[in-house]
């Protein structure tokens, strides 16, 4: 991994132990530790922000306050205040030049034990948040936080060692992926952006264009240059959300196959796969937190298999018993079904018919993409959810 | 055979559900709209908001046309059709709606008497004639009242008035239709239109048709329901006429 990227840099007030798990995970040679803020003492400062230059991905502790030490007035105490000072660090030590690099070259991590700080969670008993815990909704956080991602270090939070590794090879991948096309600035903000998701114009690539309009990217600032914009509205809004892309989930309701079922049946997601194939999203970040597909293509596929009866329920359901090679496929049996979020509105497999949902609309859901939808009897036990419900519903709920 | 005119109820929809048709099929029409046509959806809409707060009757009118982009051929499926076509919708609908509790509360549903017309007509040409574009049909779909002579629910196409005939007010023939809002009426000339594309693009903005669909279907479903108790009750008449002669008479059959 070394190899292919740039280093993963790890920036944390106690380094000694947080570096060995990720050396661990990544290798020795892919991850270089700093101290904090000891190497960003004067004497070493310009060694310090020459590794930083050269990371892919800036993985940065949260909570940086030493309560052993004196801290200086402007000393940044957290991760995001220290990546929101490093640009006047560096210009502090004539390590920057705005004018030859007017923009960040790396992903930037906060990485650490206690993320649920960073979404201003009051976990104690009886105290009434309208937050919402980061287990589940790191793109959330990280968008609320500007950083391009959220890492637990707990270990009880924490998903297996490998799919760390997976996260932040990604991250580095992509990273890479951008600054490798020399293009960006210079042609079109659509058509750079088309490319770094790989996409063609040949057949429904038309029709998927006009969806990832929808979703808002940041067409502006691909156009001035920003590379990395494009990377982080993919990790905080295509890839999670629903829109231009579908999870498996979303390929599972457009067939009206049961999504729990298709994802626990090896065999029919298998065969599946193979015929959705045409359709599956390889651009950057494609394996992030799972497979993902072209919604026009998947569209464009069942148009096809159809015969233009793509709303026909029966005709659906044999398509999906033929596409998953299983006569016995569980299906959905509901006249409009949706996919429901949890109460903290994490995207789940659970299928529900619409006139028993509400949707709601959260502070941090994207006003480009469709708010999620809950169903009416969790909301009506919830005061939280009750607040959030969107004014077109409140007569539902009452 | 059917109900007197004494049980008649005028039927009630809600206010949400028509919102939702005309703001999502706005969205996802939005291809097939004439370009200078972005105002027209989102100011009646506030219209009919703004109704919710009035006392007595409301006239819910339209008179600048919704029109359609031009169809070239594309009311054929394979975009052969002979002639090229441009399509516009406008409408009349008296409400009334039903405000309860405290007098500034909106309301929330609205129930409709007497005029309830959604006009839609064809404009173009044959495309292999140089000619200038004519009106080349018209119709209505409409909703009666307590005195209409039905179907209750019913289109009507526009007469071709020889030059001899000075009264133009016949308003016949009546054919029995399920198509009832504004929404559900431009959901019709879309998709006469374009044969193809209406429907992929529903398609497409999936998430858009979820709640226009759900509010369409179950009103469709009940009047067809409605529809077939009356055919089946009808005794000692044709159940055409059963059902030409039928009026609702629980104004809230068709609401969710």
């Amino acid at each position: 991994m070394s190899k292919r990227f740039a280093p993963f840099v790890l920036v944390d007030d106690n380094v000694d132990q947080t570096l060995p798990p990720l050396v661990h995970a990544l290798g020795a040679d892919a991850v270089i530790g700093i101290d904090y803020p000891a190497d960003f003492d004067s004497g070493s400062s310009s060694n310090t922000l020459g590794k930083i230059r050269r990371a892919s991905v800036l993985l940065v502790d949260h909570n940086l306050m030493d309560t052993k030490r004196d801290h200086g007035p402007l000393e940044p105490l957290t991760g995001s205040g220290l990546l929101a000072a490093l640009p006047g660090i560096a210009a502090g030590h004539n390590d920057s030049d705005p004018a030859t690099q007017p923009f960040r070259l790396r992903a930037d991590v906060i990485y650490s034990g206690k993320l649920d700080q960073l979404a201003s969670v009051d976990l104690r008993p009886g105290v009434h948040s309208m937050a919402a815990p980061v287990l589940g909704r790191e793109h959330v956080v990280a968008r609320m936080n500007n950083v391009d991602w959220v890492l637990s270090k707990s270990r009880k939070d924490r998903p297996p060692p490998q799919e760390d590794l997976a996260v932040l090879s990604e991250l580095a991948a992509a990273v890479a992926t951008a600054l490798r096309n020399r293009k960006i600035g210079t042609e079109s903000p659509e058509t750079a952006l088309r490319k770094l998701m790989k996409l063609s114009l040949r057949g429904w690539g038309g029709r998927a264009v006009e969806q990832i309009e929808d979703m808002h990217p940041p067409l502006q600032a691909i156009a001035s240059g920003d590379a990395l914009a494009a990377i982080r509205w993919l990790l905080h809004i295509a890839l999670p959300f629903p829109g231009c892309l579908h999870e498996l989930r979303d390929v599972a309701l457009a067939l009206r196959l049961d999504p729990a079922w298709l994802r626990s049946n090896d065999k029919a997601l298998l065969s599946l796969s193979g015929h959705i194939a045409a359709a599956a999203y390889s651009g950057a970040l494609s394996a992030f937190q799972g497979k993902r597909w072209w919604k026009a293509g998947i569209d464009a596929l069942i148009w096809e298999k159809t015969e233009g009866r793509f709303y026909d329920q029966p005709v659906l359901r044999s398509l999906a018993k033929s596409l998953t090679g299983d006569s016995d496929a569980k299906t959905i049996d509901l006249a409009t079904p949706v996919l429901v979020v949890d109460e903290d509105f994490r995207r789940t497999d659970v299928v529900a018919e619409l006139d028993k949902c509400v949707q709601v609309q959260p502070d941090d859901w994207p006003p480009s993409v469709e708010f999620p939808w809950i169903e009416i009897d969790r909301v009506q036990r919830s005061p939280r959810l009750l607040s959030l419900v969107v004014p077109k519903d409140s007569a539902r709920v009452e | 055979m059917s109900n007197s005119s004494n049980s008649y109820q005028p039927p009630r929809f809600k206010y949400q559900d028509v919102i939702d048709e005309l703001e999502a099929v706005a969205k996802v029409a939005d291809s097939l709209l004439a370009p200078n046509n972005a105002h027209i959806i989102p100011q009646t809409i506030d219209a009919l908001e703004g109704s919710r707060l009035h006392d007595g009757f409301y006239n819910w009118q339209l008179n600048q046309p919704i029109t359609t982009r031009r169809s070239e051929g594309e009311h054929h499926p394979g975009s052969n059709g002979p002639y090229d076509l441009e399509g516009r919708l406008c409408y009349s609908w008296r409400i009334k709606p039903e405000k309860q509790g405290r007098k500034k509360t909106p309301a929330q549903s609205f129930v409709v008497e007497g005029n309830i017309s959604t006009r839609m007509e064809l404009f173009g040409k044959q495309r292999a004639h140089d000619a200038v574009d004519e009106r080349l049909a018209a119709w209505r779909f409409e909703i009666g009242d307590n005195v209409s002579p039905g179907v209750f629910f019913h289109s009507q196409v526009s007469w071709h008035i020889p030059a001899s005939v000075h009264n133009s007010d016949c308003d016949i023939p009546r054919f029995p239709c399920f198509l009832m809002t504004p929404g559900e009426c431009l959901d019709f000339l879309l998709g006469e239109l374009f044969q193809i594309e209406w429907p992929k693009l529903q398609q497409a903005h999936s998430t858009d048709v979820k709640r226009w669909s759900a509010s369409q279907g179950y009103r469709m479903s009940r009047l067809l329901e409605q529809s077939r108790k009356v055919i089946e009750a009808s005794a000692g008449v044709s159940p055409w006429i059963a059902l030409k002669t039928w009026k609702p008479d629980d104004s809230g059959f068709m609401l969710r």
